[in-house]
């Protein structure tokens, strides 16, 4: 995962599979984010344009951001055709903000 | 209908989102989960048949092991070749393309006959299609059941299955069961069980995919090979105390063949109960109010029943045999029973045999299974063709006949269709092939006589079905 810090807001960029093990690697470093985001009152930018395949992790992860810093501060963007059809299956487009 | 609560929300919540991470798996990645898990039942086969034995106090674990083997070898090899993902076939003739997508949540409600290996059996074929599956086990089949789907998901999750693809439905009320199955979250319902859970399933909304019950007639037609064929019924029958729904109700013989039948059953353990021994019978198996069979009698031995009857029936006997007049709720032994009890009818010929195998294949098992003993093709055709049954089952054990794969290449399932008769979509034995969405990707093709033919011509009166045919087809 890489982490741009803007000034008004901060950028995740994941690639690869988003799998249980990547995401149990990243739950340190995404608390951290979060907390940061909180602190500074930004909003968070989860780019997944080069992500091909999500686990029930990353939808957590998601669903945590979501939770912890309000929906309208949580942005998912650029996915794939393939993993917007995952969120929609999930019933979670319309708790999340996913473009 | 009420609110779901948190649980039932819970657990469908869980169900979706691992129904969207299951889409994106391909059919290697399927495969290995469901070769994962086939392998972890197999190796359970014992441990699960005993539990399920001594947890419902129902038929026999030796039995219960075969069940068990059956839902998983012969299932796995029945459907480890399929292809349940993506493009599934491809007809460049036709242009059309078939892709099997997976449905969504499964809610499977488990017996407590076949406990456990109808848990792996559903979870076998919901996994195939990359389906989650909720389990929703009998309350006397609380335990086995649970330990199933333990192993089922933990060698699931070892081969890379999304989490939650299995999930056991544990401590839900009645009310949060009929919220379950009604809930616009849930896909589909595989229900095996009882009439009011079936009917339950079918009444939710929600698809259903459930089972009719059965009532099946066996008719010994006079060119039988008699001693086989009390040698097979006794092998059914007594097949885990009776409790498979397919396994033999009554027997209709040729007068011809049926002193020789009756002697070759008792060679066999069979007992032949009197009148009054056929009254004391159906007053502990029969609920005369309910109009079906005591839960008490289910999947209990013959002496057993015997005991419980107040009758001396001699050391050995593994069935109890009522011979019976007529059909009907007066008759309750030509009901549905599932323990070693059979009716058993004498006629005169084949028309005889088969109005009276009528009158019992109506009799609560329409769509379900019969069984024939013949070696008259003609006669088996006819008894087949006048049957209402999915399974016409021939010089075969019923109970292993009809979920296939044993005794004949039906496909083998714990779950058999019962067609419209049996209130049931299907009169196949369901597999994985009724849990996709099959997509049809249709290229265009024109039809070329439409090219050619004046389409002007439909809108005159004078032409005629037969004249726009023939102008239709011409030089074609």
């Amino acid at each position: 995962m890489e982490r741009i810090n803007e000034k008004d807001k901060v950028i995740c960029i994941f690639k690869g599979n988003m799998d249980t093990v990547a995401c149990r690697e990243l739950e340190t470093e995404l608390v951290q984010m979060l907390n940061h985001c909180k602190a500074d009152n930004l909003p968070l930018v989860l780019d997944l344009a080069e992500v091909d395949y999500i686990a029930s992790s990353f939808l957590r992860i998601c669903i945590m951001s979501a939770q912890q810093l309000g929906k309208e501060n949580v942005n998912i963007v650029n996915v794939t055709h393939q993993v917007k059809k995952v969120f929609k299956m999930a019933g979670l487009s319309d708790d999340l903000s996913v473009s | 209908m009420g609110e779901a609560s948190e649980l039932v929300n819970d657990i469908l919540n869980r169900a979706l989102a691992s129904a969207a991470i299951f889409s994106q798996l391909n059919q290697k990645q399927t495969d290995k989960i469901v070769n994962a898990v086939y392998e972890a039942g197999l190796n359970n086969r014992i441990k699960l048949a005993k539990m399920a034995a001594e947890e419902t106090g129902i038929g026999k674990w030796e039995d219960k092991v075969i069940k068990n083997v059956v839902a998983t070898q012969y299932v796995y090899e029945s459907i480890r070749n399929q292809k349940t993902a993506g493009i599934i076939s491809e007809d460049f003739e036709s242009g059309i393309s078939e892709i099997a997508q997976p449905i969504g949540p499964i809610l499977a409600i488990i017996p407590c006959t076949n406990p456990t290996s109808t848990v792996m059996f559903k979870v076998l074929i919901a996994l195939k299609t990359r389906n989650p599956i909720i389990i929703s086990a009998h309350h006397r089949a609380l335990e086995c059941c649970r330990e199933a789907v333990k192993i089922c998901y933990e060698a699931a999750l070892e081969a890379d299955a999304p989490e939650d693809c299995i999930i056991f439905f544990d401590r839900g009320s009645r009310e949060d069961t009929r919220n379950l199955m009604s809930d616009k979250r849930l896909a589909l319902i595989l229900a095996t069980g009882g009439e009011s859970v079936v009917k339950a399933a079918y009444s939710s909304g929600t698809p259903a995919l459930g089972v009719g019950s059965g009532n099946v007639p066996v008719y010994i037609e006079k060119t039988a090979d008699i001693p086989f064929a009390a040698e097979q019924i006794l092998i059914s029958k007594t097949f885990d105390n009776g409790t498979i729904c397919a396994s033999e109700q009554s027997l209709v013989v040729e007068r011809k063949v049926s002193e020789l039948f009756k002697n070759e059953l008792i060679s066999r353990g069979a007992y032949f109960l009197s009148d009054d021994e056929i009254t004391a019978v159906e007053n502990i198996a029969f609920n005369k109010e309910k109009l079906t069979m005591t839960a008490e009698v289910v999947g209990q031995s013959a002496v057993r029943v015997a005991e419980m009857a107040g009758l001396k029936v001699p050391p050995g006997t593994r069935l109890l045999v009522g011979p019976l007049k007529n059909v009907g709720y007066e008759y309750p032994l030509s009901c549905e029973i599932l323990a070693p009890i059979i009716a058993f009818y004498t006629v005169d010929g084949f028309e005889d045999a088969v109005k009276l195998c009528i009158d019992l294949n109506f009799h609560g098992g329409i769509g379900h299974t019969v069984s024939i003993y013949s070696n008259d093709e003609e006669k088996i055709k006819q008894f087949a063709m006048t049957m209402n049954a999915g399974r016409i089952l021939v010089n075969t054990p019923s109970s292993q006949g009809a979920v296939g794969g044993i005794y004949n290449k039906l496909t083998p399932s714990l779950t058999l269709g019962c067609g419209t008769g049996g209130k049931n979509i299907t009169m196949d034995n369901v597999s994985a092939r009724h849990l996709l969405n099959i997509q049809r990707l249709a290229r265009r093709k024109i039809n070329e006589r439409m090219e050619h033919f004046n389409s002007s011509l439909y809108f005159n009166e004078n032409i005629d079905a037969k004249e726009i045919e023939r102008l239709f087809n011409i030089n074609h």
